[in-house]
């Protein structure tokens, strides 16, 4: 079950540690109905040490759904970053300051 | 129309083929004392050759141009002058392998307008160590100092008798003779400094070119550095010749809660901190945005004179122009490379803050060059270091200084900083004579003991998997 909070119709969600292939899986469908079903998205990512190229791919189809007006990540760390920069997707990454 | 011209080249690729081959036959000894009279004589000539770049690019500074020469000279030396580049090393025991010190063959070289005597010296020092014939391509707006340059080597190599023609150089080259060049078939290698086009150029040339990626060097004031030495050092570095080294300091990232100290420490060293209209008027002077680099009119050119172009009033003898900023990106010109006294100032919560910043920062038009930290923490060092794609991670060192090698750490002594894939380069390294050599390696038999104990023909049946083989494979070993 994922952590999600709503405020002013923007949905956080807060994810586990270890986002790997299997922990995305386990709330793969979770994560696409609110997907589908929010205008903004922000993925807190203050816990998060791993990501896995499922888990980008769930940052991309938000990014790209038609109900989506804004996505984001906030509260990444520098390893975290450093796999957004490589892959081209830093612009997802919102806690520039 | 060329200026040089197809025949003017065949000509000069000619000698300097002859003299590949020439050069062929020279023993270590030989190679050693040409390249001890080239370093002597361009030792000598520094402070003047210094004043010709200065007189003819108007860029930089005169103590920091003939700095930049005897690193060129002396430093390339020291760190090149016992190093085995002729004939057949020592036998490595364990593994059999002996190596061969074979020369690449002709090398067309070009030089920036920013270093052109010290570019020049350095090219010529590592190509001759090496046995290679060097082909001089002068940047047009430092035409005269770097033929000069040339002249002096190749004559001090001739005291010698270094080949003939063992050193050329061109009085002319435009863009078509450049490409002719490059592409040429009997070229052996392209040393390319300069603008990206060109660089590009070099690559897609179909002959192998080490050339160099652009810099855009954070660094960063970690929280246990000693704030009065990084402030002082990264003046030092920053103004070194007017910025015009690329791996200089680009932006200063510091902690929010210690900014204040800094700030202080860097206002009472002649530096100015603008306001934000002041940095709107330097980036229009500083930054060309239709072509998204910096302006080549100010690259080299003090901080006074920049604030003037920018119609911005700054303290007399103002060093280093600072501008606060809160973004990278494109469209923030402080947030590029700029070959000037001017940097960009960043204020970040905590060490992963900074961090992200700095990572922004170095894939902005970086990646692969150099960034810089001081700091007294080691673990911090390490983590700042494993998150940036550098080839040098400057520590507790002036950037332009420690990433050029020599003067203060271990590194190759070097003008040609290598940027790894992220700046579209073979190396990462400081590049210095051992990148110019074809070793060749003579391989005594030395049988793998492990395959030949090994029943081989359970290879060949495919009930046998990995787990099995690879345990019998290593069995008694």
């Amino acid at each position: 079950m994922l952590n999600k909070l709503i405020d002013n119709n923007i949905t956080t969600i807060s994810f586990p540690a270890k986002l790997d292939t299997k922990a995305v899986s386990d709330f793969a469908d979770e994560l696409k109905e609110i997907i589908n079903s929010s205008e903004a998205i922000v993925y807190d990512m203050k816990d998060v040490g791993f990501v896995s190229s499922m888990f980008i791919r769930y940052c991309i189809s938000a990014n790209n759904a038609e109900n989506v007006n804004s996505f984001g990540l906030i509260n990444v760390s520098p390893k975290i970053k450093l796999v957004f920069k490589i892959s081209g997707l830093d612009v997802f990454v919102k806690d520039q300051q | 129309m060329s200026e040089i011209g197809a025949k003017k080249i065949e000509a000069m690729m000619m000698k300097a083929k002859i003299a590949s081959a020439v050069f062929h036959e020279s023993d270590q000894e030989h190679t050693d004392r040409i390249v001890r009279a080239v370093y002597k004589a361009a030792f000598d000539n520094r402070v003047r050759l210094a004043e010709m770049a200065i007189e003819e690019t108007g860029l930089g500074k005169l103590e920091d141009k003939i700095m930049k020469n005897v690193l060129a000279s002396q430093f390339v030396y020291e760190d090149i002058k016992d190093l085995q580049t002729v004939g057949i090393g020592p036998e490595d025991k364990k593994t059999g392998i002996i190596e061969i010190y074979q020369p690449l063959g002709p090398i067309f070289a070009i030089i920036p307008m920013t270093n052109p005597t010290s570019t020049t010296i350095f090219k010529i020092m590592i190509a001759l160590k090496t046995r290679n014939p060097i082909i001089i391509h002068p940047h047009r707006v430092a035409l005269e100092c770097t033929t000069e340059t040339a002249r002096i080597c190749y004559e001090a190599a001739m005291s010698e008798d270094a080949p003939e023609d063992c050193i050329q150089w061109g009085s002319g080259f435009d863009r078509e003779d450049t490409n002719n060049m490059m592409a040429h078939k009997d070229l052996a290698l392209v040393l390319a400094t300069g603008g990206s086009s060109l660089v590009n150029a070099a690559y897609s040339s179909g002959t192998p070119a080490i050339g160099v990626g652009a810099g855009n060097v954070p660094v960063y004031i970690e929280r246990s550095a000693d704030y009065d030495y990084a402030v002082e050092n990264i003046i030092l570095s920053k103004t070194f010749d007017n910025g015009t080294v690329c791996a200089s300091e680009q932006a200063i990232v510091v902690e929010k809660d210690y900014s204040d100290y800094i700030q202080k420490k860097f206002e009472s060293s002649k530096c100015y901190f603008m306001n934000d209209d002041e940095i709107e008027k330097v980036n229009k002077v500083v930054f060309n945005s239709k072509k998204g680099i910096m302006e080549g009119g100010i690259v080299g050119k003090s901080a006074e004179y920049i604030a003037g172009l920018a119609g911005i009033s700054v303290p007399e003898g103002t060093v280093l122009l600072i501008g606060k900023l809160q973004n990278v990106g494109a469209d923030i010109p402080l947030s590029h490379e700029i070959l000037a006294p001017v940097i960009a100032y960043y204020e970040v919560d905590d060490f992963d803050s900074a961090v992200n910043k700095c990572i922004d920062l170095n894939y902005h038009g970086g990646v692969g060059h150099t960034v810089s930290i001081y700091s007294n923490d080691d673990a911090k060092i390490k983590d700042f270091s494993l998150h940036m794609n550098a080839g040098r991670i400057v520590v507790n060192t002036p950037s332009s200084h420690g990433a050029v090698g020599g003067f203060y750490n271990a590194l190759n002594a070097s003008l040609t900083l290598g940027c790894g894939s992220g700046g579209k380069n073979i190396t990462t390294d400081n590049v210095s004579a051992e990148h110019l050599l074809n070793i060749q390696r003579i391989t005594k038999k030395k049988l793998n003991q492990k395959f030949f104990a090994f029943d081989q023909t359970k290879y060949f049946n495919p009930n046998y998997k990995s787990g099995s083989l690879e345990k019998e494979f290593n069995h008694n070993f």
